[in-house]
């Protein structure tokens, strides 16, 4: 049994299609849409077939992000040990160093180029900058784990760190937007010259 | 000629098991069933995607139907230099099993 009315998340679905090649953004959605109906919805219930869907679009996410993803965790890991100064802050936040923004405009680039589509470029960096916030304070908490009890002290933490976060995030989708257009840029010169 | 890692063997295979029905949701129950263990439908992707780079496999697209929301289906097929590609492959691992007893004795 299976209902065409049921569909997994809207957000999981615009965001697996962001991170697909044009020739792939029917046929790959198309047969995880398939799959969730004929065989994980009737089966496993909302919730789970959601949770099977999201895990997949990660899946995807992963394959697309993954070079990204390892340069912001190797930045994060050396920015501790390594002297202050030697990656210089461009403003006093996590997440908004000149290798971040480096490392931003690449995803944006990379992500462009790879898919032919100036949204994957976006959502690289967005992906990248998240992930390099989280790396941040896991790697504080781990290194200092007073800092685990800091929001049960003081709940105004939260506040910081969700300003914090809009910083980093917003830091990372502007500089990944100039690597994206660089992207798109080079790709429509390399088009134009070949036809020409 | 292209070497295939294990997983490119996996998929090829699965490839021609299917035949002309191999679109990608039947591709990744395949590898799942043959291999026994859960794969990710992005492994599957890449993989496929990767081969097709390569030009050891070629795709169509078909159209879809209503319980994919009309999306099209992609068909996948190995071309001349995929199939010689798992010939060898197959070959290469019977001669590293050639004079072995199956199965291996544990030394204790």
């Amino acid at each position: 049994m299976s209902d065409t009315q049921v569909t997994p998340p809207r957000w999981a679905q615009a965001l697996l299609k962001s991170l697909l090649r044009p020739s792939d953004s029917e046929s790959v959605p198309g047969d995880l849409l398939e799959e969730y109906r004929e065989v994980r919805r009737p089966s496993l219930g909302r919730l789970r077939a959601d949770a099977w869907y999201i895990e997949q679009m990660l899946s995807v996410l992963w394959r697309v992000a993954w070079p990204c993803v390892v340069a912001i965790i190797v930045l994060r890991i050396l920015s501790f040990p390594l002297p202050r100064g030697w990656n210089p802050g461009l403003a006093p936040a996590p997440g908004l160093s000149l290798l971040d923004a480096l490392i931003f405009v690449w995803a944006g680039y990379y992500g462009s180029q790879r898919t032919g589509r100036f949204s994957t470029g976006i959502v690289m960096s967005a992906v990248t900058s998240l992930l390099g916030f989280t790396v941040f304070f896991v790697y504080a908490a781990i290194t200092r784990p007073s800092l685990l009890m800091a929001p049960f002290e003081n709940p105004f933490v939260f506040v910081i760190m969700a300003i914090l976060l809009t910083m980093a995030l917003s830091f990372g989708v502007v500089a990944g937007t100039v690597g994206a257009a660089a992207g798109r840029w080079l790709s429509f010169n390399r088009r134009s010259a070949s036809v020409s | 000629m292209d070497t295939i890692g294990q997983f490119e063997q996996a998929v090829l295979v699965a490839l021609i098991r299917l035949g002309e029905d191999a679109y990608g949701r039947a591709i990744l129950n395949e590898v799942q069933t043959r291999l026994d263990r859960d794969v990710s439908a992005g492994a599957v992707y890449a993989t496929l995607e990767r081969l097709e780079a390569k030009e050891l496999v070629s795709s169509t697209l078909a159209p879809g139907t209503a319980i994919r929301g009309g999306r099209a289906r992609r068909y996948f097929a190995p071309t001349g230099a995929g199939v010689r590609a798992l010939n060898s492959a197959k070959s290469a691992t019977d001669r590293m099993w050639r004079g072995l007893a199956w199965p291996l004795k544990v030394r204790t």
